[in-house]
């Protein structure tokens, strides 16, 4: 019997069935290390709602907190887009509102910091 | 890049709690608990092949703390008709209706429990089945699974023959209590003030009697309601009954603001009354708005046909059950 992963032969002491798949306990420890196999999976860490906090709760309970939050925020949904969600299905929707959140929080930061830069030119009365 | 289909199939809604949430799933070959703490997902699977028991323990019956909740609910909407600021009323109304619907929400999804799932090695508990109905779904569901895979027990031949000695005997019968006429009372009386209501607004002639007529039988309304509410805890099984009569005492709490305010205008008319040494006070007159009078006649007639015909037909079911038992 060989390994349905890397091809390895394999005796009856290390085949390991993993939902018809036939594995050796090498494919097997590493398909667990890198989430490959869901169905031996006891956690999962959902990036998306944690993207979507980064967003949302610097910016409800301390408004300047955003400034930190949005850049981590888009920094997580670049970094974990691509990264296993739920075993259960799950939509990536988390991620786009994060991602708009985002990017309109640091819009308003570059509007007021764009105010500020050029506030002395609008209050300056011409002679 | 095109994503895996899950294997997962929604098996119970969600059991929310404030840091998080629980759920069950299925798949082909085992059951899948799932609680979440928002960013993390903790999985426990059982496969079919491994569960030895589901256990369904029934809570004890919550109904009379529901009872409270609904009358502490509607008192909070009362408070509505004691302050006068617009906002002030608007709020009272909108976060009332809001515990109202909790109430009923948690009324209407019925008795509680607990379910316990056992293995060879553990014993845990599903968090997501809390009521009874919903366990009865989950192991009209989990059921076949189970079956097809360890075998089903009624065909199973390993049962000893003794088993069978007891499959016969019936269990002794328990006396059904009687179900009084308080609801057909309550929902009869809902639909005479339908009536009595336009005649005493069309007829003020009337007068102090239709008016009196009205004060008592209002209140009579709301003890009934109370009473057929308090009742049905130990009782009357009859679900849609209950539900009516809940809706119309919420309906007979409304009601108090229209005869607030003619009780308001009455209070204003003896005291100027009084002012002008007057040796009789007014009398109270039933005069009400057309809006008010269109809400107080249209709940009634909804509310107390839409009663009368359950209370029967559900006493008809009842009475059917009674007979299938004994």
């Amino acid at each position: 019997m060989p390994c349905d992963s890397c091809g390895r032969f394999l005796c009856h002491l290390c085949d390991l069935e993993i939902h018809g798949r036939h594995l050796c306990p090498g494919c097997f420890e590493k398909g667990v290390a890198t989430q490959k196999i869901e169905t031996v999976e006891t956690r999962r860490t959902m990036y998306d709602s944690l993207a979507l906090m980064y967003a949302t709760l610097p910016f409800f309970a301390f408004f300047w907190g955003s400034l930190v939050g949005a850049p981590v925020a888009i920094y997580t949904i670049l970094r974990r887009w691509n990264a296993p969600s739920s075993v259960v299905p799950r939509t990536r929707v988390r991620f786009y509102i994060a991602a708009v959140l985002a990017v309109a929080e640091l819009g308003v930061f570059g509007f007021l910091i764009w105010i500020l830069v050029r506030a002395p030119s609008f209050t300056a009365a011409p002679k | 890049m095109a994503r895996v289909k899950s294997i997962y199939r929604r098996l119970t809604g969600r059991y929310r709690t404030l840091l998080g949430y629980s759920q069950l799933w299925i798949a082909t070959d085992h059951l899948l608990l799932v609680k979440s703490s928002r960013i993390a997902e903790e999985y426990r699977r059982f496969a079919f092949s491994d569960i030895q028991a589901v256990v369904v323990t029934e809570l004890p019956d919550s109904q009379v703390t529901q009872f409270v909740g609904v009358l502490a609910a509607l008192l909070w909407t009362a408070l509505a008709a004691t302050v006068t600021s617009n906002f002030s009323r608007a709020f009272f109304l909108v976060s009332g209706a809001w515990l109202m619907a909790l109430a009923v929400t948690n009324l209407v999804r019925g008795q509680r429990c607990r379910c316990h799932l056992h293995t060879a090695v553990s014993r845990e508990l599903l968090t997501p089945i809390r009521r009874v109905r919903t366990a009865r779904e989950f192991l009209a569901r989990i059921r076949p699974e189970i079956e097809a895979v360890q075998g089903s027990l009624l065909a199973d031949d390993t049962i000893p023959a003794q088993a069978g000695d007891v499959v016969g005997e019936t269990p002794p019968e328990v006396p059904r209590p009687s179900l009084g006429y308080a609801m057909e009372i309550l929902f009869g009386l809902i639909l005479v003030d339908a009536i009595v209501i336009p005649v005493a607004q069309r007829f003020p002639a009337l007068g102090q009697t239709t008016s009196s007529l009205m004060i008592t039988t209002f209140f009579t309304e709301i003890v009934l309601a109370i009473f057929v509410l308090v009742r049905r805890a130990s009782h009357d099984p009859r679900r849609a009954g209950f539900l009516l009569a809940i809706v119309a005492l919420v309906c007979l709490g409304v009601d108090i603001f229209g005869i607030g305010s003619m009780m308001v205008a009455w209070f204003q008319r003896v005291m100027e009354s009084a002012q002008r040494q007057e040796s009789t006070p007014p009398a109270f007159v039933w005069n009400l708005s057309p809006i008010w009078m269109y809400f107080m006649v249209g709940w009634r007639i909804f509310v107390g046909l839409a009663g009368l015909l359950t209370a029967r037909m559900e006493r008809a079911s009842d009475t059917l059950e009674g007979r299938a038992a004994g």
